[in-house]
């Protein structure tokens, strides 16, 4: 028997039949759906291809117009160079031989006609034809910087319109796939019957219906594109900036963000460039670098100068969030890891700070020795960041205790610095490590420096005085030089010091080294004395502060100041109403000197044949304190400016302050270059005054040792001597002691003098003037 | 069986002989299509190493120039030096050396401009620089293929095609929507759908034949 109530109905095929029929309309539909997303697909796939052309050809494009402006730019160089080194040439001629100068500057203006750089606008030239400036910045920015930097703009938006079709395509892609699975469910629906029928059906249509959906979305869906015009802005800010013009930078860099408000690389520019005007706009730099950050998410470089932009506004929570992302993005970079370290400093945060720098430099030291490790050398970005957070510590000290001072720095806010004291120790500490860890890195490849015992005095900086056969005569010790392009040395004695030690000089100017003024090598003189060492090369130091390290095995061993003067000469102009102590009619004051500093350049030291130093004459308390330790000797020194004289009334004061007081000291006029000739007045601390004439190496009395009362036994008197032709008449203390008239010698310099070792005199107030 | 049933079922027939053709001409335009993608990406292939041959043909021809204009440089200033010697000595007629010192200056200018071959200087001796580029360019470039635009134009046409290819098989794919439909149905519509079904069909093979006839007639 069976059961009645299981046997299909007649209404039952005809309903299976209905849905079937109707599912394999559904699946035709969705077939439907899966060829137009195909075509999307298709579409999106030629599109990306097509701007991923269009990015290869300018970037190709944009490489190809820097290789040629580099290669004309390395001409045009090359000409400015060979302009100058004709100047030079003529200028060397000038004076024995004028008609070949005149051939070399005739030669070095045909140049001008070869390159646009060496003409207007680009270079300058003063009413003799010497070079003034070359603005190579603008000659770059307008010859190739822009353009390439348009192309390469083109290429950065094309790739990332291909990109966002890349995805675009991806997701069509994504689509298909699942518009599988949705025809898989539904012929699986036709297939099965019963409630899991409907359960499939349901899915696929639920799939189907989202699915559709996400290709509508992704179709409609706008695909970002920097209108080429704000491309164009951005490279005209480029180039402003490439010019150091950020005003105008500015402007251009807004006038794209006008045309396309998302323009990361704008914004991130725009960003740099408020950093750099004067003063700082930070508040608008910040803005910028955040509404970048949001937008390029992954460049270290934006999170690097806002983290620097925080910390000037004194955010330093802030500066540091930053910098740590940007170290996160980048592995090749320390610099951000300074401004942590220099941040925790200024919150006060001594011990966190300390750590903060010993690890920026560990990971200093880690990117260099992986590059060396690599076979290449550490990149030249290494040493500058380095040396810029030596130079952030400087301008937190120079804002904190204004210690450290340079022209031209940045300003940091200290109104929410904590500890003061604190940062000062920390900050002298850190800058000493971070030069020498620098040093180190850069010759011996690693930060840990160990003290080798070598011992240097502090540097001392002078001219060398040549006498007219151009033989050396004594050293000129100063503080300021003035702007005469002379060579200057650094001066110094030392001891303990190994032969293999190895040994770098940096010369800054103005806080700014100077790399063409680095020297390296290995110690080659003994392990004690003296030394000098030439630090102006064979350039012309221009004028400014200059600080000069000097580093054996990275440790810092001494350092030194000076600066160049703007002008020739250093002297005052001399005070109008100066009248001579005895009684000379007299014309214009010719020479003035109060020793305040060595502005004449007098001689200060005479090194004897192995170059270590006896200090011999020095300036001190508006005197000029004059000593010889040589045996059996008189020393007799002159100055850069002393010279020559002819009919003159010349006075000053001796002081005697130690030493033998039966040997002479005073005056020389008409001298020579090197002090071997002259006429000699002297007096002695016992109260004795002597005449004297030096012609051929013999020394000659014209007046013999006389005693006379109006002399201050061991004491201060006021020498004078008047030459006028071959008459000569001497004072003491305004009083006349004697007369002569001798004509070997007709004109010179003057000078003065010590007649004997360990005698020592203090000079001062020295007056030339012109006779009437 | 009556006659209804009958009609039915060679429509039935008639429907799922034509959704089969149209599959298989389905499976035929999607190889074309696959074939076309191919060729496009070989011939995108053969562009991007024409580019990069270009680049390394006129880096190197570049690279060539620099060490000319090096060496015109130096022939600028002592060509320049000679010159004004010997202005210097036809107004100086007694110094004789000038003439010596202008003679100096022209060796030395003659020996920087031995390193430029002859043909690349004009008359006057200056340097041509455009001809100097162009003429290692093109020497370089005889034995490469460095026009990619020829390469990006098929690539272009491949795609094109390609985009159309798949025009006809969305065609096709609604050719069986329509034909599925009619299958589905069962009222007089059905004869509408199969008709407008076939004709689509009919239309996308047509196109498709005709795409491929005229990109084999066509360059």
């Amino acid at each position: 028997m069976t059961n009645s109530s299981t046997q299909a109905t007649p209404e039952q095929p005809a309903r299976e039949d209905h849905v079937k029929r109707w599912l394999g309309i559904l699946i035709a539909f969705i077939t439907l759906l899966v060829t137009a997303t195909s075509f999307l697909e298709d579409y999106a796939a030629t599109q990306r291809v097509t701007y991923a052309r269009y990015s290869r050809e300018n970037s190709t494009a944009s490489t190809a117009q820097r290789v040629r402006g580099l290669l004309d730019t390395t001409f045009a160089s090359h000409l400015v160079r060979e302009y100058d080194e004709l100047m030079d040439q003529a200028r060397s001629l000038d004076a024995n031989r004028p008609l070949e100068a005149g051939a070399f500057i005739t030669a070095a203006r045909t140049l001008t006609k070869e390159s646009p750089l060496l003409a207007a606008p680009y270079t300058t030239f003063d009413e003799r034809g010497w070079r003034t400036s070359t603005d190579y910045a603008r000659y770059e920015a307008e010859t190739w910087v822009i353009t390439a930097t348009l192309l390469s703009e083109r290429s950065e938006a094309a790739a990332k319109i291909a990109e966002a079709w890349n995805n675009k395509g991806d997701n069509y892609k994504v689509a298909l796939v699942v518009f599988a699975v949705v025809l898989f469910l539904l012929a699986l629906a036709s297939l099965l019957s019963g409630c899991v029928r409907w359960i499939f059906l349901l899915v696929g249509l639920g799939q189907a219906t989202v699915v559709s959906f996400a290709v509508l979305l992704n179709t409609v869906s706008p695909i970002p594109n920097i209108p080429d015009t704000a491309l164009q802005h951005f490279a005209r800010g480029y180039g402003y900036a490439w010019q150091g013009e950020y005003s105008e930078a500015i402007r251009a860099y807004t006038r794209a963000l006008e045309i396309y408000p998302n323009y990361a690389n704008a914004l991130t520019r725009r960003g740099k460039a408020y950093m750099h005007t004067e003063p700082p706009d930070l508040k608008r730099a910040i803005q910028d670098l955040q509404a970048a950050s949001r937008l390029d998410r992954d460049n270290y470089s934006i999170f690097w100068s806002l983290g620097w932009g925080y910390y000037l506004i004194g955010d330093y929570t802030r500066s540091i969030e930053a910098s740590q992302k940007s170290l996160a993005l980048n592995s090749k970079v320390c610099g951000p890891a300074f401004n942590i370290a220099i941040a925790r400093l200024a919150m006060g945060q001594v011990s966190d700070a300390e750590k903060e720098y010993d690890a920026a430099i560990a990971r200093c030291e880690k990117i260099a020795q992986a590059y060396r490790a690599a076979g290449l050398d550490a990149p030249t970005a290494l040493w500058n960041e380095m040396d810029l957070s030596a130079q952030d510590i400087e301008n937190l000290l120079c804002a904190t205790h204004q210690k450290h001072c340079y022209p031209n720095r940045e300003q940091h806010e200290i109104s929410k610095v904590a500890n003061r004291a604190a940062i000062l120790q920390i900050g002298e500490k850190y800058l000493k490590r971070i030069k020498e860890a620098l040093t180190a890195l850069e010759y011996l490849n690693t930060t840990v420096v160990r003290p080798s015992g070598a011992k240097f005095d502090a540097l001392v900086f002078a001219n060398k005085f040549y006498n007219d056969a151009d033989e050396f005569e004594s050293y000129v010790e100063r503080d300021r030089f003035p702007y005469r392009g002379k060579k200057i040395y650094a001066l110094w004695n030392y001891s303990n010091v190994k032969p293999e030690m190895k040994t770098v000089w940096k010369v800054y100017r103005n806080g700014i080294e100077k790399p063409d003024l680095r020297y390296e090598g290995r110690w080659g003189l003994a392990a004690n004395g003296g030394a000098e060492k030439k630090i102006s090369s064979w350039f012309i130091m221009a004028p400014g502060r200059y600080d000069v390290e000097v580093y054996g095995d990275g440790e810092l061993l001494a350092r030194g100041t000076f600066e160049i003067n703007e002008k020739e000469t250093l002297a005052m102009p001399p005070p109008s109403d100066l009248r001579p102590s005895a009684p000379v009619t007299v014309g214009t004051l010719l020479l003035y000197d109060d020793f305040a500093n060595n502005a004449h350049g007098w001689w200060t030291g005479n090194a004897s044949a192995d170059v270590s130093r006896l200090k011999e004459a020095r300036i001190q308390n508006g005197e000029y304190i004059v000593l010889t330790h040589k045996k059996d000797t008189s020393w007799r020194v002159t100055c850069e400016d002393c010279g020559t004289f002819d009919d003159v009334y010349y006075e000053a004061n001796v002081r005697y302050v130690s030493g033998p007081t039966d040997f002479g000291y005073g005056l020389i006029v008409r001298g020579d270059s090197g002090m071997e000739r002259g006429y000699l007045f002297s007096i002695s601390a016992d109260g004795s005054f002597r005449i004297a004439r030096d012609v051929t190496d013999t020394v000659v009395s014209l007046v013999r040792w006389t005693n006379d009362p109006v002399i201050q036994v061991k004491g201060t008197n006021r020498l004078g001597v008047l030459a006028r032709g071959n008459a000569f008449e001497f004072f003491i203390n305004g009083k006349s002691v004697a007369r002569i008239s001798d004509s070997a010698l007709t004109r010179g310099y003057i000078g003065l003098y010590v007649g004997s070792e360990n005698l020592q005199i203090a000079f001062s107030q020295v007056r030339v003037w012109q006779l009437r | 069986m009556s006659n209804t049933e009958n009609s039915s079922d060679l429509f039935h027939t008639l429907v799922t002989i034509l959704i089969a053709l149209l599959a298989v001409a389905g499976a035929v335009i999607s190889w074309r299509v696959a074939v076309n993608l191919d060729t496009a990406n070989r011939a995108d292939g053969a562009a991007l190493r024409a580019v990069t041959d270009r680049e390394d043909i006129t880096l190197r021809a570049q690279i060539i120039l620099t060490e000319h204009l090096i060496a015109y440089a130096a022939y600028l200033k002592n060509d320049a030096l000679a010159e004004a010697y010997n202005a210097l000595a036809r107004a100086n007629p007694t110094r004789t050396d000038l003439a010596d010192y202008a003679s100096v200056f022209r060796y030395a200018a003659n020996r920087a401009l031995d390193a430029i071959p002859q043909r690349y200087l004009d008359r006057e001796e200056r340097l041509m620089r455009e001809r100097d580029l162009g003429a290692h360019i093109a020497q370089e470039a005889r034995d490469k293929d460095t026009e990619s635009q020829p390469h990006y134009a098929r690539a272009d046409a491949a795609r094109q095609k390609t985009r159309v290819l798949l025009v006809t098989i969305f065609s096709l794919s609604f050719a069986a929507f329509l034909l599925t439909t009619a299958d589905a149905i069962r009222n007089p519509l059905r004869y509408l759908f199969l008709l407008s079904g076939t004709a689509v069909f009919a239309l996308a093979v047509l196109m498709a034949l005709l795409i491929e006839i005229l990109s084999a007639l066509l360059p």
